[in-house]
């Protein structure tokens, strides 16, 4: 990791969002790590197909020439996407969604309304009781489930999650499928996006705005580079230990702990109850790391983990406590808030996590 | 005058030059020489690295080889020819859209792979992907290239098309280039071509080639290969930073490197009439290629390596089948540890005994995991479809669909070819046999070698030119034979002798061993040229199903290996047993000392 930064330096992070956002600062707006800079409105979800040819009974080629609406114009539900037929024989192609034209197939006589998605405002999993709704037992759930409703897959929100002649269970949010129990009789989405805003991560000011890509924030901050985390942003004023992080240490609520040695799993969880937002430690080892974080895919790609706090480790995986400069560096900031990024990439391109200290 | 040649291999982070001349009546190995790749900033010039290898090699060899216009071509004893292979930049990416994940998108997915690219994706109508994600995932992926492979001929055009409504939609952007128009092979249906051609050509440039799953039982990759090229050469070369010089530098088409790696091996294996398999085990990422009946597979396994993907081979290996290959004790948790910190610190190198042996023990995983992978890779299609649905005399048939058949048998396997640090760079060459010969478990004869300094690209693109002087340059350069193995089926009796071998060098020396069940032993060779052996074996033991075997190689620097431990190769369940058996065969196959010195790299 690297020591030799601690001294305090103007940084720029760039806070980039999604397509339908709106940036809700301007330049020159000072703002908090927990300051919302934008607000995700709605997302470009999925593609619906309309068969114009079918509708307005034209040859699959002549289709583009109907077009209502032109490819990356809106369209609300029932909206007309193609006209034809004579006066009195009018035929119209319909939108079947509230979206935007995505794809006008040149020979198929096919376009595609890309739905706008709503973002859901559930932060935690949804559980659908599939089988209830079916009136069916919980087992017998798996008879009636769709294709599409399997572990891991995505469900966008109105999508057919099981289906029993003409009754159907659709998915209330836009999610992940997590689990399916056929104890319950239910299936469990987990939310995509549980944030509807997007906040600066960063004390500073804003600098520069795009619309279309993002809002970048700059300010004062001593930059600690660390050599692995779990987990994404947090912030929190600085709470240095001494020694290891144990059961029995005394936490603050809302801060960022800071221990030169290691912690047990069990000692991570009394850190999860005592409502802490960051754990800095020396090193970890890289059992209790997979376990706390609930089991991994890619120990070398991090940052999504369903973590509590991010977990930063300035050194690795072997016993090795913290280095003196960064404790030095640490302990000098006792108080001091700071922000912090576990997400670790380790590829061409490495991200390592960081700890940004901002000076009082 | 006679020919020279100067061959650059242009790779991710490293360009190596070699230079290739005649010398007393054969093609060899002059030098070499490297400098970092400069396709990223601040150089954006891949010229800046060829230059940079090029002096590095002049001054390891004397000569001037670089002018300020170019390569000198013309030297004082020969002329030489330019040629460069690249993988720079992460090397020719790919996406592959099929209609059946199990049929035509993996005959797809086997092309682009053989023709030497990283495949991003593989989308097919059957992935259960909604459309929406499918084109989310085409823009983030960025992909140098296309292969649409979709529809049997004859069979439903509407699938083809719907993929290349997908791809218009999704318009994806170039890796490399702004102006540059992504190229598209359509290999699919051929009754769809020109529908195809017509949705595609406004936003991409298309190529159609022969479909390659034209039926159920026949595959045609070839063409699609062959298109893969022109199309790296004529559009994704002529975009990367600095390659409109180097192009006006080169003597014969640039060739991506795993394509180049590919046509050597299928050189050597036509040539000398073997089958054999070649592995490359690098930081990231695993590669394996095979040559069996003169049939070519690579797969590419991209979370499998020795540093930067060390965590993932210790997740899908599990740390248990790790640790059976350490020839001491250590707790799964203490070794999960040392693998995970050889993660985030992936370019250290092993500072202590015990480091080198767990780095081996992964390679043994990690080489293990990507054989398996490539043995599902390397497959024919299912026979008889078409003959039985001629039979019926029916055009519109529903038939189950049986499996592919893969063509990776471990007992036709007469040649395993190492590469990549793990294996090169072993501080003894008895080590990377172990490796080897514990990660494959090859069974009845079958020879070892490592390639000294990754020089199998190179004589790939030079093989296309000059294939005597490429195959002699292998065999005489590139190549360090370690030696046979043999190996013997079932479980030999632990303790009791089970095979005799008997070996006469090229000088007349004579030498014998009786190897006992269970053990692995070595009879050095130390004279170079080749080795007759006779092997016996007793009772009811057998080597790939014989009772006696006769054969001659070339000899190798590890010796003759007697595997004698059985195959399958069942290792002690108890942990501390089976730490000591470890031990015990690292001790038996180093025993002999290294056999001769080596005269490759």
């Amino acid at each position: 990791m690297d020591d030799t930064s601690a001294t305090i330096t103007i940084i720029s992070r760039f806070r980039a969002v999604p397509a339908s956002s709106s940036i809700l600062v301007s330049p020159g707006t000072v703002v908090e790590p927990d300051t919302p800079v934008a607000r995700v409105e709605t997302l470009l979800g999925k593609l619906w197909r309309v068969n114009v040819a079918r509708d307005l009974r034209i040859p699959p080629q002549t289709a583009p020439t109907r077009l209502a609406v032109r490819p990356g114009e809106s369209v609300s539900a029932g909206d007309p996407v193609a006209v034809g037929g004579a006066f009195f024989n009018r035929l119209v192609s319909r939108s079947p969604v509230d979206g935007v034209l995505a794809l006008v197939s040149k020979n198929r006589g096919i376009v595609y309304v890309r739905e706008k998605v709503e973002t859901g405002s559930s932060d935690g999993p949804v559980e659908v009781p599939v089988a209830d709704m079916l009136g069916v037992p919980p087992l017998a759930m798996m008879v009636y489930k769709a294709e599409g409703a399997a572990v891991g897959l995505v469900a966008v929100r109105g999508q057919v999650l099981a289906r029993r002649g003409k009754t159907m269970v659709t998915a209330p949010v836009y999610g992940r499928i997590t689990n399916l129990s056929t104890v319950k009789g239910t299936i469990t989405l987990k939310p995509l996006f549980r944030t509807q805003t997007i906040s600066a991560y960063m004390k500073g000011v804003v600098t520069r705005i795009d619309p279309a890509e993002g809002v970048e924030v700059s300010g004062r901050a001593t930059v600690i580079r660390c050599i692995w985390g779990l987990g994404g942003e947090s912030h929190g004023p600085i709470r240095v230990l001494s020694g290891d992080l144990t059961e029995e240490s005394q936490l603050e609520e809302g801060s960022v702990v800071v221990a030169n040695g290691t912690a047990t799993y069990e000692a991570l969880l009394h850190a999860s109850e005592s409502g802490v937002k960051g754990v800095i430690l020396g090193w970890l080892r890289s059992g209790v790391a997979m376990r706390f974080a609930g089991g991994m895919k890619n120990m070398g790609v991090t940052g999504d983990e369903p973590v509590p706090f991010p977990v930063i480790l300035t050194e690795g995986f072997l016993p090795q406590p913290m280095r003196d400069g960064v404790l030095r560096t640490l302990t000098a900031s006792q108080g001091l808030m700071c922000s912090l990024n576990g997400s670790t990439h380790i590829r061409a391109g490495v991200v390592r996590p960081e700890i940004l200290i901002y000076p009082d | 005058m006679a020919e020279s040649y100067l061959i650059t291999d242009i790779g991710s982070t490293t360009t190596k030059a070699i230079l290739i001349a005649e010398r007393a009546g054969e093609y060899r190995l002059v030098g070499r020489g490297e400098h970092p790749t400069t396709v990223e900033a601040p150089d954006e010039d891949v010229t800046v690295g060829v230059g940079g290898a090029l002096q590095d090699l002049g001054s390891r060899t004397g000569r001037g080889l670089l002018s300020e216009t170019g390569i000198l071509k013309e030297q004082t004893d020969s002329c030489l020819k330019y040629l460069s292979t690249s993988s720079a930049g992460g090397g020719l990416q790919m996406m592959v859209f099929g209609v059946m994940g199990n049929v035509t998108a993996d005959s797809a997915r086997k092309a682009a792979l053989g023709g030497g690219a990283i495949v991003l994706d593989v989308m097919t109508i059957d992935d259960h992907r909604p459309t929406f994600l499918k084109l989310d995932a085409i823009r983030a992926a960025r992909p140098d290239m296309i292969l649409i492979s979709g529809g049997l001929d004859g069979g439903n055009t509407a699938f083809a098309l719907e993929i290349c409504d997908l791809l218009c939609a999704a318009k994806p952007r170039p890796r490399l280039g702004k102006s540059f128009r992504i190229p598209v092979i359509y290999a699919g249906n051929k009754d769809a071509a020109p529908l195809a051609v017509d949705t595609l050509s406004d936003a991409f440039d298309v190529k159609v080639v022969e479909n390659l799953r034209p039926s159920f039982d026949r595959e045609v990759l070839e063409p699609v290969r062959q298109a893969i090229h022109e199309l790296f050469m004529s559009h994704v070369m002529s975009h990367a930073p600095g390659y409109d010089k180097l192009l006006s530098w080169v003597d014969a088409e640039v060739m991506p490197t795993p394509m180049a790696v590919g046509r050597i091996m299928h050189h050597l294996a036509g040539a000398r009439g073997l089958n054999i398999v070649g592995v490359d085990i690098g930081g990231a990422t695993t590669d394996v290629f095979s040559v069996i009946g003169g049939v070519f597979h690579r797969s590419v396994s991209a979370n499998l390596g020795m540093s930067y993907s060390a965590g993932n081979v210790l997740l899908e290996a599990g740390v248990e089948n790790i640790l059976r290959w350490l020839p001491f004790e250590i707790s799964p948790d203490d070794l999960a540890d040392r693998i995970c910190t050889k993660l985030i610190n992936p370019t250290t190198i092993p500072s202590s005994v015990t480091d080198l042996q767990i780095e081996h023990a992964l390679a043994i995983e990690a080489l293990r995991l990507a054989f398996g992978r490539h043995r599902e890779i390397a497959t024919v299609p299912p026979k008889g479809l078409s003959d039985w649905k001629s039979l019926t005399g029916l055009s519109q048939v529903v038939v189950a669909q049986p499996e592919t058949r893969t063509i990776l048998d471990i007992d036709s396997i007469d040649m395993i070819i190492g590469s990549g640090g793990v294996l090169s760079h072993a501080p003894r060459r008895a080590q990377s046999a172990l490796i080897m010969l514990n990660a494959f478990c090859p069974t009845g004869v079958t020879f070892l070698a490592v390639d000294s300094v990754f020089m199998m690209p190179h004589l790939g693109v030079l093989s296309e030119i000059d294939p005597e002087a490429a195959l002699n340059v292998l065999e005489k350069d590139c190549f360090i034979p370690l030696g046979p193995v043999i190996a013997i089926d079932g479980e030999p009796p632990s303790g009791r002798p089970v095979v005799t071998v008997r070996c006469r060098d090229s000088q007349g020396v004579r030498s014998e061993a009786t190897v006992m069940g269970g053990c692995i032993h070595v009879i050095p060779t130390r004279a170079p040229g080749d080795v007759t052996v006779h092997a016996e074996a007793h009772g009811s033991a057998s080597i790939g199903g014989k009772s006696r075997i006769q054969f001659t190689c070339r000899a190798g620097q590890v010796g003759i290996i007697v595997d004698a431990r059985g195959r399958p190769l069942r290792l002690p369940e108890d942990p501390i047993a089976c730490a000591q058996a470890s031990a015990e065969w690292s001790r038996q196959i180093a025993s002999c000392g290294e056999g001769r010195e080596d005269t490759n790299g």
